[in-house]
């Protein structure tokens, strides 16, 4: 038999490809190995992807090699679940302006509800992709400041601070949430403004957070400092924020004056 | 070399040509403004769903140009008898397959170059500060593509049915992505058999993982890591899967 050219070639070629495989071994590291081990352990702490309903959905996403994109879906999932109305039976027969009002969305049914899920909607997001750092300041703040549920919000903080590389120039953001959160479960008001203040001041902080603050200003009777943060947020152009904080401004100058 | 490129040439022009390639082109066009209507879904982080779906649509229609003009291009010219007006001119045939194949990936790679300066644009527009990690996308998803194509192309000669040979293309495509988990799982078996088994089926199917960039953008993994060794072992791959074309195209009866 007549050894050809392109018999040659394929044995180097299959060398390069098992001694290149070889080397790559060692050297690749799949990023989120440690979040895919927590999905798959099949004991311990509940670390699996919490929500079961999505979870083919989920899994198709990780093998097929989109998982920031399915991470993103889950996360545009939580922004609609939150976003519209959770009523439970004895709140839908509350009037309306009794209702619990939170800072997020100021439309007639937005925010009004118990959002029992979210935490779990949320734990599904940064389980898909444990580097969505915006995904644990959010839902953090949400559950403890909107929604009164403080140990909720800490065991997401607490998911991110064990998961995100502290490496991170923004890593620190989690260790302050989690400080001002649980001031507030003290009852150490000034201590959780002091962080909630630093909070506010980093960049990426969702507006949202800078809202709780305005409000929690209005209700201690700060009015002036509420209504520049007011003026913050009006000035994000956030459409979500934009007609609320115009309220809000013209109504702490009222005051103000 | 010059009547490997007429052949390249000849494919790319017959690739535009295609209203396939067209309907694909636009309609990637079309899911990268769609993206731009996801994004205000988003909340704040309109940026990042409009990176990762323009950076997935574009590959996914990418993938399908490439796969599809791979695996038809060979067969209808075979069904027809085309073929012929090559093959009757003294040129070896492994000339032809990487003709082919050169041309396949010209085409998918204007394509895709195409649809990233579109999509690049329309971040740009949004006020996205563009940073090395997008170039990197582009890279790695392009090599993923030329690797791809090449295995369609090997299944194309090496199978009769345009339709086995994109089921097979693509599962090689899924199967590419699944590696990291088939290694964890290779790491879990305790049956000897099986257990060498799936890693001998690792290392045989090429693992699209490593070329995965787009995935790993907010991860903090460089780059640089593990891709000079990689870019190596896309072109080594794409190498064995032209060679085992050419010998089997050797031995086909057209």
């Amino acid at each position: 038999m007549k050894i050809k050219i392109v018999h040659v070639l394929l044995c180097v070629f299959a060398l390069t490809v098992a001694t290149s495989s070889f080397i790559l071994d060692g050297l690749f590291t799949y990023p989120y190995s440690k979040a895919n081990a927590d999905i798959t352990a099949l004991s311990g702490p509940a670390r699996k992807l919490p929500v079961e309903k999505y979870l083919l959905f989920d899994i198709t996403g990780i093998v097929l090699g989109v998982r920031r994109l399915t991470a993103n879906m889950a996360w545009i999932h939580v922004l609609q679940y939150y976003g519209s109305a959770d009523l439970s039976d004895s709140e839908k027969k509350q009037p309306e302006e009794t209702r619990g009002h939170h800072n997020h969305k100021h439309g007639s049914l937005y925010g009004a509800g118990k959002y029992y899920d979210l935490l779990k909607f949320c734990q599904r997001v940064v389980r898909l992709d444990p580097f969505f750092h915006y995904v644990y300041l959010y839902g953090s703040a949400s559950m403890a400041w909107n929604l009164e549920r403080p140990d909720e919000g800490l065991s997401l903080l607490q998911e991110g601070i064990e998961n995100y590389p502290s490496t991170r120039p923004d890593y620190w953001q989690l260790h302050l949430f989690k400080l001002a959160i649980i001031y507030k479960k003290l009852d150490r008001y000034a201590d959780m403004v002091s962080h909630l203040e630093s909070a506010v001041q980093q960049p990426g902080r969702p507006v949202m957070v800078v809202a709780i603050l305005a409000n929690i200003y209005k209700k201690t009777q700060n009015y002036e400092r509420a209504l520049a943060l007011w003026h913050d947020i009006y000035n994000t152009g956030d459409a979500d924020y934009r007609e609320y904080a115009a309220q809000q401004i013209q109504f702490l100058e009222t005051v103000t004056e | 070399m010059k009547r490997i490129l007429a052949i390249s040439y000849y494919t790319f022009r017959q690739n535009v040509r295609n209203r396939v390639y067209y309907v694909l082109f636009i309609f990637t066009l079309i899911m990268v403004f769609v993206s731009m209507l996801l994004s205000v879904l988003g909340g704040e982080q309109p940026m990042r769903i409009l990176l990762d779906f323009g950076l997935v649509s574009i590959e996914f229609f990418a993938l399908l140009i490439a796969i599809f003009t791979s695996v038809t291009t060979i067969t209808e010219e075979v069904e027809s008898k085309t073929i012929y007006l090559i093959l009757i001119k003294p040129i070896p045939r492994w000339y032809y397959i990487l003709g082919r194949y050169t041309g396949i990936l010209l085409s998918v790679w204007t394509s895709m170059l195409l649809m990233y300066a579109f999509h690049f644009l329309m971040l740009t527009l949004q006020g996205w500060h563009p940073g090395p990690d997008y170039l990197y996308a582009v890279i790695s998803s392009s090599l993923k593509i030329a690797i791809i194509s090449a295995v369609a192309i090997f299944f194309s000669v090496f199978s009769t049915s345009t339709a086995s040979s994109l089921v097979f293309s693509v599962f090689i495509w899924i199967a590419g992505h699944f590696s990291t988990e088939i290694n964890f799982l290779t790491g879990k078996m305790e049956f000897l058999p099986a257990k060498y088994s799936v890693k001998i089926l690792y290392y045989v199917i090429p693992n699209l993982q490593y070329f995965n960039w787009r995935d790993f953008l907010s991860t903090g993994v460089s780059f640089f890591r593990w891709m000079p060794v990689a870019v190596v072992y896309a072109v080594a791959y794409i190498g064995v899967f032209m060679c085992l074309s050419s010998v089997l195209f050797e031995k086909k009866e057209v």
